[in-house]
């Protein structure tokens, strides 16, 4: 509901200073393309497209051209050089979700929701994605909104909300890597 | 057993969709098999009771037919005569009380009004004998050396044309039999059925002295017909066939029997070319349903199915799919055959309607046969993902299927070729093999397209690839990449609609080009000045010769004849349609001569079609070895060679060739050479004459054969249903490969497509789809039928309306979008989720 998906009965949604929740669909849209980058699970890279048709797929859709040194940025930045030509079937799990990653960032998003991206990756593949994250935020300013039912996942993070019995809770304090600084817990109002 | 039953209906609750498509592909062909079957089995035993020989217990004739050696028999369409002096051996039998030979000679009767001749009809006489054996209602005396019996419905008939109501005993006739004239009086009416004339038994036999059609035999009282029928089979020995019951129709009118042959060869060409059809149609929606449900059958081996299991669950699904399907396809086939039966004989097509034969054999073998194709391809669909480890059966199970082998797409691409090869013939041979084989070639085309389909989609949306690059809109990028990355999906449905294109381009195309060859070819063969159409007597002829500026009238008959050829070390025996003409053929007819004249065709001889001729090995000069129409064994010296076989048929024999063999038939059409007053004069000749029709011939008024277009289209009619349901089911066979694309739509709106971008680049992929279809049915189909158009009439295109070619390319992008574009609008409408 955050990322402009779907509609709250009641409430209201702003993304990037722009009320969201009464705008149909096609605006909403509009409005994520430009505000909004994903990142999933399952990766959901489409099969038919390279690499890097897959990274610049939502700027053709937005019609726009997008930044190409801030593209190239985040291709180095994420190390995915030299397997842009490769169709997402040629890659390992982890290798797809960092495409997922670049495609969600190169359009420039005000925010990027990443739901579970670790979830199908092993122990050692999710931490480097994790810290590729960590390393968006701290050095790119990028904001992450990641959904995460692992804690250790959790702990990469600058702030952290509970969700249980569909309610925020007080987050317990959590130990975190040391070379990660400690963020803000957010308590739920 | 059981177990994978309980799978079946557990697992299929999430694929309904395809299930159904495939469920509605066995409806479809079903029905149609199922009418096709029940024609063919009405073709086999379809039985008319006799009528103007009900009397007569027994019949016996010839066999009708000609054997053949390790094949069937072929039937003779011409009535085949049995020796007359049969009837005594017949009445020696125990058990027969009387005994008739039977003829049918064609005569024509004209009332005398006022000592003038008025309105001549032309009917069937025969022996008044045959229908004594009955004592019918007679109304005055048997007929005489110098009177006839008429039947109550021909007297009428007469007696309309004189608005003095119909004609009674007493009343005078002109009386036309064989090539005399004389006038006799009416002895009697008498109420039998049919408008026909009966003669004396000595008139018969000054015409018919060894010969009959028939023997008509009547049994004692109490006798039984079974006892007598065995013992009058052994009076008359293995070469007669002696007939009881309703199968006496059948001998009484040959029609019947060649009905049942034209039904027969309808409905084995529908049953026969049909469940091809229907098994491609059916294996692509198996195709469909398993591969929609790849991921359960990898899950089912990962724990613990067998392959075999897994194999049972697909045929099970499969069997109660195609069950749902054919359970009301079997009703809705024998209603369909029953309309089509009385279709084809009210346009002419069988020349008799025949009572459809309505028995559970034909839905038996119908279900019998679906059920076993489905469950078999069924499993066949399913082998090779059943037989995968089970790890690895996880692992692909997201991804496109593996790519065709080379050996696949060479054979496609050979086919291919072989397909348009056949067309070239018509640049060498004429005649309707040239038709024939450009057709048959396009059969091989599509199964070639079938094979090398998906190679052949992905090199042509790999080039429109190249071809779209960053500047094109993002839904033309995207459509052109997501067609060729599923080529193998994609192919599917090229083909599909790529044979709907050429199936119904070829059936169009072949007839058009066949009819306006003939066409032609008779419009420069007839060189007369005028038609008469209707069945005519010698007498009637003699008289069109006299009428004023008449320089020849040369009669026309058209008959069947039968040839026996070695070939290969076997002898096959081949009917072909012929036209029999009288003497000065040469002044109404150019036949194209390539060798001899037609002027000498008179006697025992006959000219061939020139490319026939060289296959049969003769030439003019020689005798060629035929069968005539009642089986007769003729040698007729060929006179001449012709070219246009196709406007005259393959052999123009003399029409003292038929006389002389005992095939007394009266004149289809009189051709007329002659003046503007030979013209007026036959117009008023036929004034008096209902049965006979005068129609001058322009230069370019085409001496068009009289068949029924429903005859001569009935390819195409019967092509209709059958497009409909390929496109319903490529329409169904759509709808599921789009729904199975929910979560890449979902993907791609989550990444900003709007809902209208989805849609447009759905619909170019449809518009792409069905443009490949047709780009590939041009070259499988429009390009032979141009090289027959090149062929045959000198002109390289397709001879026949353009405009089919661009309606059906439309009615395929419509289903293509409307199919693609509806289920993705369905999908798009539920809310963006992950």
């Amino acid at each position: 509901m955050a990322a402009g998906l779907d509609t709250p009965t009641t409430g209201q949604v702003f993304i990037g200073g722009r009320e969201v929740s009464r705008l149909n669909e096609t605006r909403r849209t509009l409005v994520r393309r430009e505000a909004v980058g994903f990142v999933f699970q399952s990766y959901n890279l489409l099969p038919s497209l390279s690499v890097a048709e897959n990274i610049t797929l939502p700027l053709r859709l937005a019609g726009d051209t997008g930044d190409p040194s801030w593209r190239d940025e985040v291709i180095d930045r994420i190390g995915l050089r030299p397997l842009l030509d490769r169709r997402p079937a040629e890659l390992s799990g982890g290798q797809q979700q960092r495409v997922a990653i670049a495609r969600a960032l190169a359009a420039r998003p005000d925010i990027v929701f990443a739901d579970e991206p670790t979830g199908a990756l092993d122990a050692a593949t999710a931490d480097d994605v994790l810290g590729l994250l960590r390393d968006l935020v701290d050095d790119l300013g990028q904001t992450i909104v990641m959904v995460t039912h692992d804690p250790r996942a959790a702990q990469w993070a600058h702030a952290t909300l509970m969700l249980a019995d569909g309610r925020f809770s007080t987050a317990p304090s959590m130990a975190r890597p040391a070379a990660v600084p400690a963020g803000d817990v957010v308590e739920s109002q | 057993m059981r177990r994978s039953r309980l799978g079946a209906r557990v697992f299929s609750r999430g694929h309904v969709g395809a299930f159904l498509a495939l469920a509605f592909a066995v409806f479809g062909g079903g029905t149609l098999v199922t009418a096709g079957a029940v024609l063919t089995e009405t073709g086999l035993r379809a039985q008319v009771p006799p009528e103007r020989l009900a009397h007569a217990q027994l019949l016996v004739s010839a066999p009708q037919r000609v054997p053949v050696d390790e094949d069937f028999d072929v039937r003779l369409l011409d009535r085949e005569p049995v020796p007359a002096d049969l009837a005594e051996r017949i009445a020696r039998v125990p058990g027969v009380e009387a005994t008739a030979a039977d003829v049918t000679l064609p005569v024509s009767v004209s009332p005398i009004s006022d000592s003038r001749v008025r309105s001549a009809l032309t009917a069937d006489a025969h022996d008044w004998a045959v229908a004594a054996l009955a004592s019918p209602p007679l109304h005055g005396s048997a007929p005489a050396a110098d009177s006839i019996v008429l039947t109550r419905e021909l007297a009428t008939d007469l007696g309309e044309s004189l608005s003095t109501g119909a004609l009674e005993t007493g009343d005078r006739v002109d009386l036309s039999l064989g090539d005399t004239r004389r006038e006799v009086r009416v002895a009697g009416i008498v109420d039998a059925p049919g408008a026909a004339v009966h003669l004396s038994t000595a008139t018969v036999a000054s015409i018919t002295r060894e010969r009959v059609d028939l023997i008509a035999v009547r049994l004692d009282d109490g006798a039984d017909t079974d006892t007598v029928a065995e013992a009058v089979r052994d009076a008359v020995g293995p070469g007669f066939v002696v007939t009881t019951g309703d199968a006496r129709g059948a001998v009484e009118a040959l029609g019947v029997g060649n009905a049942r042959l034209e039904l027969l060869a309808l409905a084995t060409s529908i049953a026969g070319t049909l469940p091809l059809l229907v098994g491609c149609i059916t294996a692509s929606a198996l195709a469909t349903a398993i591969a929609g449900q790849r991921r359960e059958l990898a899950l089912l081996r990962a724990v613990g199915a067998t392959p075999r299991q897994v194999r049972d669950l697909v045929a099970g699904q499969a069997t109660v799919a195609a069950a749902v399907g054919l359970a009301p396809a079997l009703l809705l086939g024998y209603v369909l055959a029953g309309w089509c039966n009385t279709k084809l004989a009210a346009a002419g097509v069988v020349s008799v309607q025949l009572p459809v034969v309505v028995s559970p054999l034909a839905g038996a073998v119908v279900a019998l046969l679906t059920l076993t194709i489905v469950r078999v391809s069924a499993r066949a669909v399913a082998l090779r993902a059943s037989r995968r480890p089970a790890t690895e059966a996880i692992g692909e199970a997201q991804v496109e299927p593996r790519p065709p082998t080379r050996v696949r797409t060479g054979l496609g691409l050979a086919l291919l070729g072989l397909g348009v090869i056949p067309a070239f013939a018509a640049l060498v041979i004429r005649g309707e093999d040239a038709f024939l084989s450009a057709a048959s070639g396009t059969l091989a085309g599509i199964v070639g397209l079938a094979l090398a389909g998906p190679v052949l989609v992905r090199a042509v949306t790999g080039r429109l690839a190249r071809g779209t690059g960053e500047g094109a809109p993002v839904t033309r990028w995207l459509a052109v990449r997501q067609t060729r990355a599923h080529a193998l999906r994609s192919a599917g449905s090229v083909t599909v609609l790529a044979l709907a294109f050429s199936v119904t381009a070829v059936q169009v195309y072949a007839q058009s080009t066949l009819e306006r060859a003939t066409a032609h070819e008779q419009t420069d063969g007839v060189t007369a000045a005028a038609r008469i159409v209707g069945a005519m007597t010698p007498v009637d002829l003699a008289d069109v010769a006299e009428v004023d500026g008449v320089e020849a009238a040369v009669p026309m008959v058209s008959t069947s004849v039968l040839r026996s050829n070695r070939w290969l070390g076997e002898t096959t025996t081949e009917r072909f349609s012929a036209l029999a003409v009288g003497p000065d053929a040469d002044r109404v007819l150019d036949l194209d001569a390539v060798a001899g004249d037609l002027a000498a065709l008179r006697g025992e001889s006959v000219a061939l079609d020139a490319t026939t001729a060289r296959r049969w090995g003769v030439g003019v000069g020689e005798q060629v070895a035929l069968r005539l129409g009642n089986g007769e064994q003729v040698d007729p010296v060929v006179v001449a060679t012709y070219q246009r076989g196709l406007g005259f048929g393959t052999v123009v024999a003399s029409t003292d060739l038929l006389t002389m063999h005992g095939l007394a038939r009266s004149y289809d059409t009189v051709l007329v050479q002659g003046d503007a007053q030979a013209i007026d004069g036959l117009e008023a000749w036929a004034d008096d004459r209902p049965g006979q029709r005068v129609t001058p011939l322009t230069a370019d008024a085409a001496l068009t054969t009289e068949r029924p277009w429903l005859e001569r289209w009935l390819g195409v009619v019967v092509l209709i249903p059958m497009l409909g349901y390929v496109l319903v089911a490529v329409a169904a066979s759509l709808r599921t490969t789009t729904r199975r694309r929910r979560e890449e739509f979902a993907t791609l709106r989550m990444l900003g497509a709007t809902p209208r971008q989805v849609l447009s680049m759905v619909t170019r992929e449809a518009v792409l789809l069905s443009g490949l279809a047709v780009a590939a049915g041009i070259g499988v189909a429009v390009l032979p039928m141009s090289i027959l158009g090149a062929g045959v009439l000198g002109r390289p295109w397709p001879q026949g309306p353009l405009w089919v070619l661009p309606a059906i390319a439309t009615i395929l992008v419509v289903i293509a979008v409307g199919s693609m574009r509806g289920t993705t609008g369905r999908l798009l409408r539920r809310s963006v989720s992950p």
